[in-house]
């Protein structure tokens, strides 16, 4: 079996003291700064994004995946202690968790939560040392058109989950794919859209931009969001275990949310939202007896998490083999990758198997960190939860800048923060979500450079695009996407999907 | 409802390196039609209320810290940071965010500079 060689190679590098040691403090910081409301995995990963610059690539990217899951899993305990989610994914936590909570039954929900993001994890990390090596051996022969068109396709597909008007998110990403345009022409060396400002000309620092619209946008919208009650229950915490009545009920739960998470999670745009949305809607179809949802069902807390976790993990798959990333945070993934000096793609897995069966085997140990820190130190969150936000906020906006700062240590970068921080307030307000936006930041540069390159390779002849096989399968793909939006019978159900 | 989108970027086209963006800047113009064309001819929700007070404070704060840690050093800035951000808050208390100030700025310095050895400059130079 040459999973279990490959699995041998990628647990002998996690299991150093020192790969542990930053697996564990990712997964540790990432749940703290996660716990803070408002603050989702994008903004923390983007926040803590300059720790890792010092390390070599591959802790880097154990203690990056460590700070992801350890977000995800912080946004949770937020959703089900203060009704407020950490982030976008725990929205429908809040319905089941927060009522449990109110129940005096805190400790179970976020018992459940962590054991079921742990089997989901668990079987998701498996899913990912699965399917990957075929993945990256397709992707090995991929022509430059084949990659435009593939990216076209991930594109779109990020553009039909998103929330909201299809011709908004469309336009987010044009957008983005412009502004990935801002720098130093590769082939020319030309300066394009840089308004003659010399630190421009390394382009857009994608991270100002994830964090002014991710973390500080989202800080200026809770700031107005006053007088709504936050209650923390803490105080009637109760045993995190769950009992044997709980687990029984949840089991299924967490196996259809781990099923249904893994599958969305390698969509683009798919990954750890719309899994949990998706989870909780069809839970609540399928589960007997379906009785109490809404109303601190322990099944409405256990499915969603599971989900989200699993999709979380999943959307490494194309980031890890195709060098494309399906969300925002493998968006920042990719970034921190190039800074590393790697190019990713499906050559990764060849030429530094260290590096990605590292990374594979660190998910699990991640996730077992997770469960080994949550379910004991979850009084300490609520502590941290207890502190009122007045106070909260001026150390995110501190860790933001800090964050900002350091990656170039450039002062520039922190004047594109407040740029980006505006904008991406404007576009809250205006229904416009900036996730596709950063997409297209990240993807703009490779899209311009492979379509060249197929257009060089074809002397111009942009049929190529279309007589190539894979890329023709790719681009029909997208147009059936779209095409699906269209109908009016699937748009009524993507808007209840969303509505949810 | 939906502003105008359109436009913000130009499609100043060179040969050569120009030729994507042109083809965005297009797409984008295209869509920016699209978007703002029926928006004339409909009654939308006004456009939504933009509370200037925290959103015009915290990114003054961030203006600040940028500008303080070129001059006067890191230290300096965590504070101005904070007690400008802080104004963001329309029940601001006074001791609090001193309070805050002092700990973020002694523990950031622990942190980043002397645990993690990032280098810099803590103090104005003298």
């Amino acid at each position: 079996m040459e999973i279990l060689s490959n699995l041998a190679i990628g647990f002998g590098v996690a299991v150093t003291l020192k790969n542990l040691a930053y697996c564990f403090l990712g997964v540790f910081l990432g749940t703290l700064i996660g716990v803070l409301p408002g603050i989702g995995p994008v903004a923390t990963v983007a926040m803590l994004l300059p720790l890792t610059f010092a390390l070599d690539p591959a802790t880097a990217m154990i203690m990056l995946a460590g700070i992801y899951y350890g977000a995800q899993y912080g946004g949770s305990t937020t959703a089900i202690l203060v009704n407020i989610p950490g982030e976008s994914s725990a929205v429908v936590t809040t319905l089941d968790g927060y009522q449990m909570a109110r129940q005096g039954r805190a400790g179970p929900a976020l018992g459940i939560a962590a054991i079921g993001s742990f089997v989901a994890g668990t079987i998701a990390t498996l899913v990912v040392a699965l399917f990957s090596p075929p993945l990256a051996e397709i992707a090995l022969k991929f022509q430059p058109a084949d990659y435009f068109s593939l990216m076209v396709f991930g594109l779109i597909g990020a553009v039909v989950l998103a929330r909201g008007s299809l011709r908004k998110a469309i336009a987010m990403v044009v957008i983005g794919l412009l502004l990935g345009l801002v720098g130093t022409d590769v082939n020319s060396g030309v300066m394009r859209f840089t308004f003659g400002i010399p630190a421009l000309t390394e382009g857009i620092s994608f991270v100002a931009l994830a964090m002014g619209m991710f973390g500080i946008a989202e800080v200026v919208y809770n700031l107005e969001q006053r007088g709504a009650s936050r209650q923390v229950f803490g105080s009637r915490l109760g045993s995190v275990l769950p009992s044997r009545a709980d687990l029984a009920q949840s089991a299924p739960a967490i196996a259809r949310g781990t099923l249904l998470g893994s599958v969305l999670g390698i969509l683009p745009g798919g990954g750890a939202l719309l899994s949990s949305f998706a989870a909780y809607t069809i839970e609540k179809k399928v589960a007997r007896p379906p009785r109490n949802f809404g109303d601190g069902d322990i099944r409405g807390v256990a499915a969603p998490e599971s989900a989200n976790n699993a999709g979380a993990q999943t959307s490494f798959i194309p980031m890890l083999t195709l060098g494309v990333p399906s969300n925002p945070t493998m968006a920042l993934m990719i970034g921190a990758l190039m800074i590393q000096g790697i190019q990713p793609g499906p050559q990764v897995m060849s030429q530094r198997p260290e590096l990605f069966w590292g990374v594979v085997a660190s998910m699990w140990i991640g996730n077992l960190f997770l469960l080994a820190l949550n379910l004991p130190m979850v009084g300490l969150w609520v502590r941290l939860l207890a502190v009122p936000y007045r106070m909260l906020f001026p150390a995110i906006l501190v860790f933001c800048c800090i964050g900002v700062f350091t990656i170039n240590n450039n002062v520039f970068d922190l004047f594109q923060l407040v740029v980006f921080a505006g904008i991406g307030y404007v576009l809250l307000k205006l229904g416009c979500e900036p996730a596709p936006l950063v997409l297209g930041l990240v993807l703009g540069p490779m899209m311009e450079e492979y379509l060249r390159r197929a257009l060089l390779i074809s002397l111009g002849d942009p049929t190529v695009l279309v007589t190539s096989p894979i890329s023709a399968v790719f681009l029909l793909a997208a147009v059936l996407l779209l095409a699906s939006i269209a109908i009016p019978t699937i748009r009524a159900k993507r808007e209840e999907a969303m509505k949810e | 409802m939906i502003l105008a989108r359109d436009y913000r970027i130009g499609s100043a086209a060179r040969m050569g390196p120009g030729y994507f963006p042109m083809l965005l800047g297009a797409l984008l113009a295209l869509l920016g039609l699209t978007l703002t064309v029926p928006a004339l001819f409909r009654d939308g929700p006004a456009f939504p209320r933009l509370h200037l007070r925290p959103l015009a404070f915290v990114l003054l704060g961030i203006a600040a810290f940028g500008v303080t840690l070129e001059y006067l050093g890191f230290v300096l800035a965590v504070a101005a940071l904070v007690v400008i951000g802080g104004l963001a808050d329309p029940d601001l208390r006074p001791v609090e965010i001193a309070g805050v100030a002092l700990f973020m700025a002694v523990f950031s310095v622990g942190v980043f500079a002397v645990l993690l050895g990032m280098p810099l400059t803590l103090w104005p130079a003298l």
